[in-house]
């Protein structure tokens, strides 16, 4: 193979793990795949590792940009040692670009490894028991039987359920189901679904299909340098070691990083991913989605709620079941009881994927 | 130093043939740019044998160390196959070496790899051959049509098939081989389509 193949295998590889590919692009290379044994056994691997290729590929694989950085400082070193050799001659004091040239330097050639440092506000939360969480499993398992009945009131348009059999007393047979009502879709959410794909097998609303005005994240980055032994190791973490760094990056790139480190059940760190995003963002259905199920697994239950409150009069149509089923939950936690059974019983009426909970919550309060 | 800048830049766009003709030559810098290329296939495979993170990339920089030993004594026309089974030696190896029951090393690991079915590929196929392909996907058990149909015919990826039919990933990655498994003998049953 050639340059350009095995790194576009590879390009495509990183894509496919970030969700940036499409359904059909994501097809094809498992197509290949299927062809390429080397290929099949590698993404087997990394499909029961979520995140796996990601940190492999952040602490060895060098991005195509080294080179470039290394040309930028042979050529930066070259541009400050003539003006220096000018300067001397002048007689004037030169100013020292080699502070900068070091960093770069070791930004560029060593590997580093990328540390959360988390605001006081939320470092200072406490993770709930683990009967009290909402865990990935939770949310990936109900999102698919939802999906399913979205699915199916899309294939049942034709029927109402709530619309009446009539009897003909005259004749002994039913009026069938061919007469459909005016309006197409019982369910009336399934019209206006946001633009969507999976992150670490969570379901995101993709952006990327929805006009912004942005679409980067510029956020603080620390890297602790030189390799560590144990990268989730927590003692590596010493922040005075750290190197401090502004960076942009793309939108979806930066929720991948909070959508993994939610799927790893790190929920302290996811936060401090989705209140980036908000700050930026304040209207992110996805940071306050998962933004709120972090705050419902610190027993921020109030905060949980008036997330899941911004998500049911969002614009866009999604997590609007999930969003009402957890605020009924998070109320309940927080023994409001009577606004706990307004909601269950709006759950209830709706006969939407959470009845069935609902019933069965309600009745034990 | 701009020389080696400059040699930095040749490995980047050099065959693997001339990478592995380099790494003979002990040249270093060759070494580093197949690990570049390779490292994270032969750690997504470490990973799928030993099914822990941290083995696998021990596994992967434990093969690299060695690779220029092997690569010294070996004659290698394509390096990607060749390192295939020399990682996949090295995690069998490991795997017996660690006690670990022939019996429990993954029968998956072992067996005889999907071929690729040619008959798969719609752009090649007649409008005759189309019939019988599709006739013959009509004879698998539900859950293989299903997921073959969804993943051949529609080109979904393994994500949505999953989504759509409620099967874990796992699961759709079976049905899709042993529904090629079985189409491949339904279709030599019929040899009119081979002559279509």
């Amino acid at each position: 193979m050639n340059f350009s193949e095995h790194n576009k295998d590879l390009d495509l590889l990183q894509k496919y793990y970030n969700g940036k590919l499409s359904d059909a692009e994501k097809n094809a290379l498992e197509q290949r795949a299927l062809e390429d044994p080397f290929l099949k056994e590698a993404m087997d691997g990394f499909d029961e590792h979520p995140n796996s290729f990601n940190q492999f590929h952040a602490r060895h694989i060098k991005g195509n940009t080294a080179l470039g950085k290394t040309m930028l400082i042979a050529i930066s070193v070259l541009v400050g040692m003539s003006i220096m050799v000018y300067l001397v001659n002048q007689n004037i004091e030169e100013p020292s670009a080699t502070n900068d040239i070091a960093l770069m330097d070791s930004l560029a050639s060593e590997d580093f490894v990328e540390v959360e440092v988390l605001p006081t506000a939320i470092e200072t939360l406490v993770v709930a028991n683990e009967e009290d969480l909402i865990a990935i499993e939770e949310i990936v398992e109900n999102k698919i039987l939802i999906e399913k009945e979205h699915q199916t009131d899309i294939n049942q348009n034709d029927e109402d359920v709530e619309h009446p059999i009539e009897i003909d007393a005259h004749d002994d047979h039913i009026e069938d189901e061919d007469f459909h009502p005016e309006d197409e879709h019982h369910n009336q959410n399934l019209e206006n679904s946001a633009a969507a794909t999976y992150l670490h097998d969570m379901y995101v609303v993709d952006y990327r299909e929805i006009s912004r005005k942005k679409k980067y994240i510029s956020y603080l980055r620390y890297d602790l340098p030189g390799l560590s032994a144990d990268f989730e190791s927590e003692e590596a973490e010493r922040e005075t070691e750290l190197i401090e760094r502004e960076v942009r990056i793309p939108y979806m790139t930066y929720l991948e990083k909070g959508m993994s480190y939610f799927a790893d059940r790190k929920y302290k760190r996811a936060l401090n991913c989705y209140s980036i995003i908000l700050e930026q963002y304040d209207d992110d259905i996805n940071a306050l989605f998962y933004g709120g199920l972090c705050y419902y697994n610190t027993s921020k239950y109030s905060t949980a709620i008036s997330q899941f409150d911004q998500i049911l009069t969002h614009e866009l149509n999604a997590f609007k079941e999930e969003a009402k089923w957890y605020k009924a939950k998070a109320l309940v936690k927080l023994n409001k009881t009577s606004e706990a059974q307004i909601i269950l019983d709006e759950i209830i009426v709706a006969g939407g994927f959470y009845t069935k909970d609902a019933i069965m919550l309600k009745k034990s309060l | 130093m701009l020389l080696g800048l400059l040699f930095r830049k040749n490995i980047k766009t050099a065959t693997d043939v001339e990478l592995v003709n380099y790494v003979k030559q002990d040249r270093k810098e060759a070494e580093g740019e197949l690990f570049q290329r390779y490292s994270i296939l032969v750690f997504g495979l470490c990973l799928k044998y030993f099914k822990n993170k941290q083995l696998a990339e021990d596994m992967t920089m434990n093969i690299f160390e060695k690779l220029h030993g092997k690569i010294k004594k070996s004659e290698i026309s394509n390096f990607k196959s060749w390192l295939y089974s020399v990682a996949r030696n090295e995690c069998l190896m490991e795997l017996r070496k660690n006690k670990v029951k022939e019996a429990d090393i993954d029968h998956a690991l072992i067996t005889k790899h999907d071929e690729g079915l040619e008959e798969l590929k719609l752009s090649q196929l007649n409008e005759t051959k189309f019939q019988l392909l599709e006739k013959a996907v009509g004879e698998l058990k539900d859950e293989q049509k299903q997921c073959i149909e969804l993943f051949y015919l529609k080109r979904k990826s393994y994500d949505e098939v999953s989504n759509m039919t409620g099967f874990d990933l796992k699961k759709v990655k079976s049905y899709i081989q042993n529904g090629k498994r079985n189409l491949k003998i339904i279709l030599e049953r019929n040899s009119e389509f081979f002559r279509a």
